[in-house]
C-alpha cells in the first residue's frame, strides 16, 4: 500500500490503518529502537507506542513522508525510554558509543548550562549535511539518526569498518569546526 | 548545549535527508575491480555531476556576473585584501550586504568582507580559534570546482571520487593496489582551493601516486588514516588507496 493510501486511512480513522503501517513499516520502526535500546520487549513497545502517537497526531497532522516521520517519532519515543531505563550509562551500548562520540561535535567554549537554540542547531547541521556528497552524508545519517552500529553501515556499503569509523571522526570535526563557525558556541 | 542536545536536534532535520539516507545502493566496488582487473574502465565522468549551489544548502554563496562561489571548505580567511584581488561590487551573503573581491588572474576565487568570529587559524588540539566579532576577507570558491581534490597526472587533471561521490557513483577508495597499477611518483602540494597546473601538483598534500599503463581513465593516490576503537590498544594506522577520474574545468 503506498503513503497516501495509508495516510489516508489514518484520515478516515479506519482500524485498517494501524495494520497496514505496521505491515508497511513496522519492521523498519523496531529497527531504529532496537538499534537505541538493545531490548527486543522495549523496542516493540516503541514500535506500538509510535502508530499510537500517529494514530492520535493524523489528522490534522499529515506527513509528506510517512517514513520519515514515523522514524522520528520512534527514534525520540526510544531515547526518552533509553534515558529512563539506562541511569547507570551502561557502557558498551549503542546510544552510549554515540552520545560519545557525539560530544566530540561540541564546540569548544560551549556554555552546557546556557539556553540551546535547538532551531538554530538544527539548520546549522542540515547546512553541514546537505554540504557533503551524498555518500558521506548518509552515512552520518545512518550513525547519529538511525544508530546503526558501525559494522551494519560498513556490510551496507561494503567498506571496512576502520573506513567508516575514520570517515565519521574526520566528518564529527569537521561538524564541530562548522558548528564554532556559525557562532555556535555562546 | 551537549552531545544530548545534539543528538535530538539530528532527529529533527530535515525528512528528505533522513529517508535519503536509508534507500538501497549499488555497490559498484566490485564493478571496478572487475573492470581494473580487465582494463576497462566505465567513462566516470559522465555519472558526476558537479554539485549546484542549490544543493549545498545552508553555505554561504555569492552570485557574481551569473557565476556561483561558495564558501571555501578551509576557512580561508585574511585580515587584508589578498593580492592581485580588486573591488567588484556589493552583495547580499545571508542578511547582510556585503563588499566582494575580484581578480582577473584568479577567475575561481571571489573575496567577501564580512563578519566572522574566528581568525582561521587552529590551536595545538586543532580546534578552531574563536575571536570576537569582526571584519575579514574570506574566500569564497567557484561552485564547480569546490571542495574538489585535484592532481594533475601525465597532463590530465584527475578528481578524487570522495570529493564529489554521489550514491549512483563507484566506490571512492580501495584498501589493496590493483593489478597492473604502478608507482608513479609523488605529488607536490598546490595549495587549498586551487587547480593543480604542473605535473603531479595535487590541492591536498602529498601522497604517492599509482598509474596503470593500460587504464588511463583512473589514477590511485596514497592515503592512510587512524582509528582508535576501543578494541584497539592505542591508535592504529591504516593504508590505502584514494580512486581519481578524470575531470575538467569548465
Amino acid at each position: 500500500m503506498t503513503d497516501p493510501e495509508i495516510i489516508n486511512l489514518f484520515f478516515s480513522k479506519s482500524p485498517k490503518a494501524l495494520k497496514e503501517v505496521n505491515n508497511k513499516y513496522g519492521k523498519y520502526c523496531f529497527t531504529i529502537a532496537y538499534n537505541i535500546l538493545s531490548s527486543r520487549e522495549d523496542s516493540d513497545e516503541c514500535v506500538n507506542d509510535t502508530f499510537f502517537a500517529a494514530w492520535n497526531a493524523i489528522p490534522p497532522a499529515k506527513p509528506n513522508r510517512l517514513s520519515a516521520y514515523l522514524g522520528r517519532i520512534t527514534r525520540n519515543i526510544a531515547l526518552n525510554r533509553y534515558k529512563l531505563l539506562h541511569t547507570d550509562k551502561r557502557k558498551g551500548m549503542q546510544t552510549e558509543l554515540v552520545l560519545s562520540e557525539l560530544s566530540e561535535c561540541i564546540p569548544a567554549n560551549t556554555d552546557t548550562e546556557q539556553a540551546f537554540n535547538e532551531a538554530y542547531v538544527i539548520h546549522a547541521i542540515e547546512a553541514y549535511l546537505k554540504a557533503q556528497p551524498e555518500i558521506k552524508r548518509n552515512i552520518f545519517i545512518r550513525r547519529y539518526f538511525y544508530m546503526y552500529p558501525v559494522k551494519d553501515i560498513a556490510k551496507a556499503y561494503a567498506y571496512s569498518q576502520s573506513k567508516i569509523t575514520s570517515l565519521l571522526f574526520r566528518m564529527r570535526e569537521e561538524l564541530r569546526s562548522y558548528l564554532e563557525r556559525e557562532g555556535i558556541n555562546i | 548545549m551537549n552531545s544530548e542536545n545534539l543528538l535530538y536536534a539530528i532527529g529533527n532535520i530535515n525528512d528528505e535527508l533522513i529517508e535519503n539516507a536509508t534507500k538501497p545502493r549499488f555497490n559498484y566496488k566490485v564493478l571496478v575491480s572487475i573492470a581494473a582487473c580487465l582494463c576497462i574502465i566505465i567513462a566516470l565522468p559522465f555519472f558526476f555531476a558537479p554539485q549546484e549551489p542549490e544543493a549545498m544548502g545552508g553555505a554561504p554563496s555569492i552570485a557574481v556576473n551569473g557565476t556561483n562561489y561558495i564558501i571555501s571548505p578551509y576557512v580561508a580567511i585574511s585580515d587584508n585584501i589578498p593580492e592581485g584581488f580588486v573591488f567588484g561590487g556589493n552583495e547580499k551573503i545571508v542578511n547582510e550586504k556585503c563588499e566582494y573581491y575580484i581578480s582577473s588572474n584568479n577567475p575561481y576565487w571571489v573575496y567577501v568582507y564580512q563578519q566572522v568570529r574566528t581568525n582561521g587559524k587552529t590551536d595545538s588540539n586543532g580546534t578552531l580559534i574563536s575571536t570576537e566579532p569582526h571584519y575579514a576577507y574570506v574566500r569564497y570558491v567557484r561552485a564547480d570546482i569546490r571542495g574538489k581534490d585535484l592532481i594533475m597526472v601525465n597532463g590530465s587533471l584527475y578528481a578524487s571520487v570522495w570529493s564529489y561521490n554521489t550514491d549512483n557513483s563507484p566506490s571512492p577508495s580501495t584498501e589493496t593496489l590493483p593489478e597492473g597499477f604502478e608507482y608513479y611518483g609523488e605529488t607536490a602540494f598546490c595549495g587549498y582551493d586551487t587547480i593543480p597546473e604542473k605535473e603531479l601538483e595535487s590541492n591536498t598534500g602529498i601522497a604517492q601516486v599509482y598509474v596503470s599503463l593500460a587504464e588511463p581513465n583512473a589514477v590511485l593516490v596514497s592515503t592512510s588514516w587512524h582509528t582508535a576503537t576501543a578494541d584497539e590498544n592505542g591508535e592504529t594506522l591504516h593504508k590505502g588507496y584514494n580512486i581519481y577520474v578524470p575531470f575538467s574545468v569548465g
